[in-house]
């Protein structure tokens, strides 16, 4: 039997748009992955890994409801495939990853992600980005990874947006409990491009504001 | 020294200013917000110094290949020609790349799904023979069974590289406009015609070859023909596919189709056709003009533009950027310069060629 793969789940009806998430995850991998020795850049909210955007009438939604992009850690990536250096990868737990120390900067990844999931820093970041570790560092293209930097030993770990989501609108665990969780309401964005992600959303039921 | 070669010496040190300059300023922290346009100017500039000089060196080694007396006079300063125009594209190349230090992964972590690892492959496959060959021709000369064969493998990986390029494009699921679109093939083409312009033009620079680049002014016409062909088919094609259509739509009636039909259409293609056999080095010149216009808009920066407004993701990644991802940024940046800079550097390598093949030793 392989490796139990990892999935998060976002219940859009739980969701009150508070940003709790959005501020745990600057947090956690601009300031905290960096030791906080990085000034946060004006522009954080675009460069969090998990960011709100007003869907509205482009999803679907109503328009007061967020959709959070980030990373959907697709069992099919795109951004994996057209990586040059294996930079981009899945690992064990089924999260794609990102390791700086191969990455070229050829930005194949960004252009080939269909869900906007990354950004790219090119200014100077006032302070000392801390270099080998996953944290936001300039010059390279930015991606959630599931906070697995966090993983001790064998076993689940809670991302930081996870962890600061009070009205329990994020769940992550593994594949299987989360599909069940999920009580066949969850979809997976842009399906038919074959990506297979694994951030499923629970559509908000319209106008339950 | 006359005035026009004083002329040119001159442009080709400006040129070459332009370049260092604007590779300095990119990497600095320059450039456009790439997380909405990742593939700049800078990406266009070494694309096209790759098929313009795979097409000097195909169409040389096709014509050396099949026996053609009149090329076999001309092959040192083709080749070295090609080179020329290598050269620059892979300085771009790393200069582009924000982690050049990490280039060895290409080869130690070689991604064989990766069509820009196979473009890494290839560069160093096409370069090393194209290398090889204009050592060979100019100690040896171009007709010795080595350098035939030498010329046969090199054509072969640059017609792949060219293909393998335009690859990079059509495999990208998340741009509409490229994804299976007919870029390798088109590439190819687009290769053949600057690959004529270039010709012309080193022939005139050298005050080589009347006869031939008349019969290269032939081809230009061909060739242009040919890659305005698949082009138009190209947006035909994506014209009744979905998401593409935005970027058609765009290209051909909308806020690019000026650049597309002055720049490209009228100056790249109508405006060299029916000059090509009276005045061959205008016509290579306002060919190579078109088709860059053509590489670096139409083609390469539309799709990527149209995405922000067809992809709700990219819509609202747009929306709440902290820069512009117009045309304006797209083209007012330091990669343009770059871009631009690039071929003084194949012209001073042209015009110079006999004093820098001394100092190489190859001076036949």
């Amino acid at each position: 039997m392989g490796r139990r793969r990892v999935m998060m789940l976002i219940d859009m009806n739980s969701c009150v748009g508070c940003m709790a998430c959005v501020v745990a995850c600057i947090r956690e991998n601009i300031a905290r992955q960096n030791r906080g020795d990085v000034e946060i850049p004006e522009d954080a909210v675009y460069h969090a890994r998990t960011k709100p955007e007003y869907a509205g009438m482009e999803l679907g939604l109503t328009g007061d409801i967020p959709i959070f992009i980030q990373c959907q850690h697709c069992d099919n990536p795109p951004c994996e495939m057209v990586c040059p250096t294996g930079a981009t990868y899945i690992d064990e737990d089924g999260v794609v990853a990102l390791d700086h120390g191969k990455c070229v900067g050829c930005r194949a990844c960004i252009a080939a992600c269909p869900y906007g999931a990354r950004t790219i820093y090119r200014r100077p970041l006032a302070g000392e980005p801390l270099s080998g570790g996953e944290g936001f560092q300039p010059g390279y293209p930015d991606k959630c990874t599931f906070c697995r930097h966090r993983k001790r030993g064998e076993g689940l770990w809670t991302p930081a947006c996870i962890e600061a989501c009070a009205f329990g609108a994020r769940l992550f665990g593994y594949e299987e409990d989360v599909i069940e969780s999920s009580e066949g309401r969850a979809v997976r964005l842009l399906e038919a491009l074959g990506t297979e992600p694994k951030v499923l959303y629970i559509l908000p039921v319209k106008g339950r504001r | 020294m006359g005035w026009s070669r004083l002329t040119a010496t001159v442009g080709g040190v400006i040129l070459v200013i332009l370049f260092i300059v604007g590779i300095a300023m990119y990497r600095a922290g320059g450039g456009g917000e790439q997380a909405l346009i990742p593939w700049g100017m800078m990406v266009v500039g070494y694309i096209f110094f790759a098929l313009a000089s795979g097409g000097v060196f195909d169409s040389m080694a096709i014509r050396l290949l099949r026996g053609d007396k009149d090329i076999e006079a001309h092959a040192g300063l083709l080749a070295w020609s090609s080179l020329a125009l290598l050269a620059p594209g892979i300085v771009l190349v790393f200069s582009d790349v924000l982690h050049p230090g990490a280039a060895p992964y290409f080869y130690l972590s070689f991604n064989p799904e990766s069509r820009i690892a196979w473009n890494a492959v290839l560069y160093l496959l096409y370069g090393g023979g194209l290398l090889a060959f204009t050592i060979l021709v100019h100690l040896k000369g171009p007709t010795v069974p080595l350098a035939r064969s030498i010329a046969a493998a090199t054509l072969a990986f640059s017609l792949l590289l060219e293909a393998n390029l335009g690859m990079a494009y059509a495999v990208n699921v998340a741009v509409p406009a490229w994804y299976a679109s007919m870029a390798p093939i088109l590439f190819i083409a687009l290769g053949f015609a600057m690959g004529s312009g270039f010709t012309i033009l080193t022939l005139r620079l050298a005050s080589e070859g009347s006869v031939i680049a008349r019969e290269y002014a032939e081809e230009l016409r061909y060739t242009l023909l040919a890659a305005a062909f698949i082009a138009g088919w190209s947006l035909v094609g994506m014209a009744a596919w979905g998401d593409a259509r935005t970027t058609v739509v765009e290209v051909v009636m909308g806020g690019v189709a000026p650049i597309f039909w002055l720049g490209f259409v009228l100056v790249g293609v109508l405006a060299p056709l029916a000059i090509a056999s009276r005045r061959p080095p205008v016509a290579g010149l306002l060919a190579i003009l078109g088709l860059a216009v053509y590489l670096a808009i139409p083609f390469n920066y539309t799709p990527q533009a149209a995405r922000l407004k067809v992809n709700p993701f990219y819509m609202l990644l747009a929306q709440s950027g902290p820069v512009e991802a117009g045309l304006w940024e797209y083209v007012a940046s330091p990669e343009t310069l770059a871009f631009i800079g690039g071929l003084g550097v194949w012209l001073l390598l042209v015009l110079y060629r006999g004093k820098v093949l001394g100092i190489l030793g190859l001076q036949g």
